[in-house]
């Protein structure tokens, strides 16, 4: 009884743990897609962000350094940009690198690791993999072809501004897009919670210790590192603290695999992918960065020895 | 659901997690959750979800007064009543399971560092050591071990450390673990550090149970690793502080 109280009182703990922490930046991030929403309108990001595949995915990499998510808000962002006709590659490439290209996570990045071949192993594999995936996912044009519902100006809010937006004052501008951080914040914070959930749950169900003990050797440590990246589901701002917790035990490669994959796809993105993408897009939004990290990483693993 | 009936739940419950973080804030109990770094972030999402409480509330009203015009019904749409219920777990998890810390039986899930990791991260080893002995935590004493070039560099130096008690395999009858939870970002990441102890007395002491130990450093081995060890010369029982775990 006492045991079974204390497994619970664990996983709550945990689950609280990481919503809490995730809170914030879900918030952030709704609100950016509410500025987003109601300052720009389509011709003019149309405007600004280019058609071409290469350069629309190359976009999509350093568009996290102007405007700053991690990854549990650059989904809301991610569908918002895609809604104001965003081409595929800027949307894809964006969601994946700018959980790690963004101001925040290379300062914290650097304050773990400086200027080492990790620090560097990290931001170039993400760009590669970002810029590998958004331009396979190019070949796909149309938009609504991967997203779950079909796109609408502003399918989330109840009412629509009548005036265009650009006319609104400002301090409505501004109301609305609270409004649309209000409704999106409990879209995407319904898969927070049921990802921070099972992320808790999963800790104390699958021990660390077991992981990394299976996850000896350059390529099988690379998997076993890319599993906890999932499993932890901790926030691309400070995994790197928590790579640190790992030096020694691994090689660089494998710390990479963590650093790399874990901000793009963990247990709670995941969820919010299945809320705006179709299932065919989040396979590929899983498995294609998976395939690219944990083949960079071993290969890193068994060139570096 | 009707939209009038979502926007008032939406606001109550945007309200409610808002006061909930605040009174976490508040209360300290927030620390058993995340490392005190983001205590202030965690502070103004709660300030911005009670603003948007406000705004949704408005919004409310505004719709109602809209809807009182003929022939117009609203509906939410696709606006679902599970959005709604989902976010209430949190809360509801927050106000029934009350808050605790960690104990010794989580170290299976996630074992225990003897060696510390920590070595490059904030503070240096020298930095630990310009903290007077007596403050000097088991992180502070674990990193200054590892940053000395010399392992019996700290050998004789007075110890004075608080941390539960974990009975290790690897440990003599006569030893046991004295150990802290490290906390970097949130408590998902929580790893174990210890510093064993030889005392005579360490079979009687229970798993869990919080300890002041003081003694001396001195240098020792386990798993072939050169790691610190305490002679202590005083075992004393305390309650778990307020703040069981250490932000690195």
């Amino acid at each position: 009884m006492n045991a079974a109280f204390d497994l619970i009182s664990q996983v709550a703990a945990v689950f609280l743990g990481i919503f809490i922490e995730a809170v914030p930046f879900l918030l952030l991030g709704t609100l950016a897609s509410g500025l987003v929403e109601v300052f720009f309108d389509q011709e003019e990001l149309a405007h600004l962000l280019p058609r071409q595949p290469l350069l629309a995915a190359l976009t999509g990499c350093l568009l996290g350094l102007f405007i700053p998510v991690c990854e549990c808000g650059v989904v809301p962002l991610t569908r918002r940009l895609f809604q104001k006709g965003a081409p595929t590659a800027v949307g894809i490439s964006f969601l994946l690198a700018a959980p790690v290209i963004n101001p925040v996570v290379i300062a914290s990045t650097y304050a773990a690791f400086g200027f080492s071949p990790v620090f560097w192993g990290r931001l170039g594999l993400t760009l590669a993999i970002a810029l590998i995936t958004g331009l396979v996912f190019s070949r796909q044009a149309d938009v609504n072809q991967l997203l779950r519902t079909p796109l609408q100006p502003a399918p989330l809010v109840l009412t629509e501004v009548i005036a265009p937006p650009q006319k609104a004052p400002v301090a409505a501008r501004l109301r609305k897009a609270a409004l649309i951080a209000g409704d999106e914040f409990f879209e995407m914070g319904r898969y927070l919670v049921i990802g921070s959930l099972l992320a808790a749950l999963l800790q104390i169900l699958v021990p660390q210790p077991v992981l990394a003990a299976l996850g000896r050797g350059p390529v099988l440590s690379v998997v076993a590192m890319a599993a906890i990246a999932v499993l932890l589901s901790v926030c691309s701002t400070v995994d790197a603290f928590i790579a640190l917790a790992f030096v020694g035990q691994f090689a660089n490669g494998a710390l990479l695999s963590f650093l790399v994959y874990g901000p793009m796809v963990d247990i709670k993105s995941v969820l919010m992918f299945a809320r705006v993408f179709r299932r065919r897009s989040v396979v590929y939004l899983v498995l294609l960065p998976l395939l690219l990290t944990l083949v960079s990483t071993a290969v890193w693993n068994l060139v570096a020895k | 659901m009707k939209a009038r009936r979502y926007r008032a739940f939406q606001a109550l419950l945007l309200a409610l997690t808002g006061f909930f973080l605040l009174e976490r804030v508040w209360s300290g109990k927030i620390l058993l959750y995340i490392n005190q770094r983001y205590v202030l972030l965690v502070l103004l999402a709660a300030v911005g979800l009670i603003i948007l409480a406000q705004v949704v509330l408005e919004e409310r009203k505004k719709e109602a007064a809209e809807a009182q015009a003929p022939g117009v019904t609203q509906h939410a749409g696709h606006l679902s009543a599970a959005n709604l219920a989902w976010l209430a777990i949190p809360l509801l998890v927050g106000v029934v399971i009350p808050a605790r810390s960690l104990g010794t039986s989580a170290l299976a899930a996630r074992g225990v560092e003897i060696s510390s990791p920590f070595n490059l991260q904030g503070t240096s080893g020298a930095a630990a050591l310009e903290r007077p002995a007596t403050q000097r935590t088991l992180l502070d004493w674990i990193r200054a071990f590892h940053a000395a070039s010399d392992p019996a560099a700290l050998n004789g130096e007075a110890v004075d450390v608080i941390g539960f008690v974990y009975h290790d395999p690897r440990l003599k009858p006569e030893q046991f673990l004295i150990g802290r939870y490290t906390v970097a970002c949130c408590i998902a990441d929580a790893s174990a550090i210890g510093i064993s102890v030889n005392w005579a007395a360490a079979a009687g002491l229970q798993n869990n149970q919080w300890v002041r130990v003081q003694g001396k450093l001195s240098a020792g081995q386990m798993d072939g690793k050169q790691v610190p060890v305490i002679d202590a010369a005083e075992v004393s029982l305390i309650t778990e502080p307020d703040l069981p775990y250490l932000f690195p």
